[in-house]
């Protein structure tokens, strides 16, 4: 094995992927040669530090606050504390805000629609029946008042 | 311990599948550190890196049901934020058609990296080798899945340039 094959086998070797059939010739290249027992050190020393690097960092200030008022919005909530439960929230909360659905705005806000979808899914926009019984009610006046003219 | 914080995890997974805002915002505190973190290495640029994190919660709170109540959470939120990243990437390639290397952009390292100078290092490498050493070495992604990932690079390719991000890196950070 060459100095060259050796550079290229050493990630494999790393990450534990090795082929079986170069492991007998890697070692033996890595017993004799001086230059690449500096590369695989090298090689050990990045992996840890990486290994190593931190999971998380600190967000920047006010991020949180962005997001949660950015979706409170966009689930027809705008202004209201994420404890309470704005208009839409459990009927058309993460359905409202599906990409591509027409009902999102670039920054996450919607328009009137989000109100109207609220209305449509819990039937608030369809006539109520009181509405319905004065309608006839008044119908039946005018009848019978156009009724008693007639006579 | 472990077992309690899954537990809320998944009560708080399931408040939120059921539309809860408050149990989304929860899991929002748990993961933005982390999701932040890796826009930002992602992207090497902290307003790039704000959008793409706000991006991904966004996603996140409009996908919601999509999401396994028996799988992490944490790593759902990063597949979204590679996702998204991997798009811009694309529509990138196709006005610029070539890597090309990333300055450093980042207006206040010491504020992110203070713990890890190491970092900073990773970001100066050009976009696509740094996008195949975060999705290896730190998403432990296998050669062949980024290869899948990125279409246009055989798994052979992807790791002749994470063999070149590591050499490159080895270099400034062990001399």
């Amino acid at each position: 094995m060459t100095c060259h094959e050796f550079n290229i086998l050493v990630d494999d070797f790393i990450d534990g992927r090795l082929p079986a059939a170069h492991k007998d010739t890697f070692h033996a290249h890595l017993t004799s040669c001086y230059i690449c027992q500096d590369l695989l050190r090298k090689m050990q020393e990045f992996k840890k530090r990486i290994d190593n690097l931190p999971l998380s960092y600190e967000p920047p200030k006010g991020m949180l606050e962005r997001i949660t008022s950015d979706i409170e919005s966009a689930a027809g909530g705008g202004g209201q504390s994420a404890g309470s439960k704005p208009a839409g929230d459990a009927e058309s909360g993460p359905k409202s805000f599906i990409p591509g659905s027409g009902s999102r705005r670039r920054n996450g806000r919607s328009n009137t629609s989000e109100a109207d979808m609220y209305r449509s899914s819990t039937g608030k926009n369809k006539i109520s029946p009181a509405y319905l019984w004065g309608a006839i009610l008044l119908l039946l006046i005018l009848l019978a008042a156009w009724y008693f003219l007639l006579r | 311990m472990f077992d309690e914080n899954n537990k809320y995890i998944s009560s708080s997974l399931e408040s939120a599948r059921q539309g809860s805002i408050s149990a989304f915002m929860n899991l929002v505190r748990m993961n933005i550190g982390s999701v932040f973190t890796l826009c930002l290495r992602l992207s090497a640029e902290r307003p790039k890196a704000e959008k793409l994190t706000k991006e991904v919660f966004e996603f996140a709170w409009s996908n919601i049901q999509q999401v396994r109540t028996n799988s992490s959470f944490t790593n759902w939120l990063h597949g979204i934020a590679i996702s998204h990243f991997l798009d811009e990437i694309r529509k990138k390639q196709l006005n610029e058609g070539k890597d090309t290397p990333s300055p450093r952009r980042i207006d206040n390292p010491v504020e992110f990296f203070s713990r890890g100078k190491d970092d900073i290092l990773i970001m100066e490498l050009p976009e696509l080798q740094r996008l195949i050493f975060i999705l290896h070495d730190l998403k432990k992604y296998s050669s062949q899945e980024i290869s899948d990932l990125l279409v246009t690079l055989s798994a052979g390719e992807v790791k002749a340039l994470l063999r070149a991000a590591r050499r490159t890196l080895i270099e400034k950070m062990l001399k």
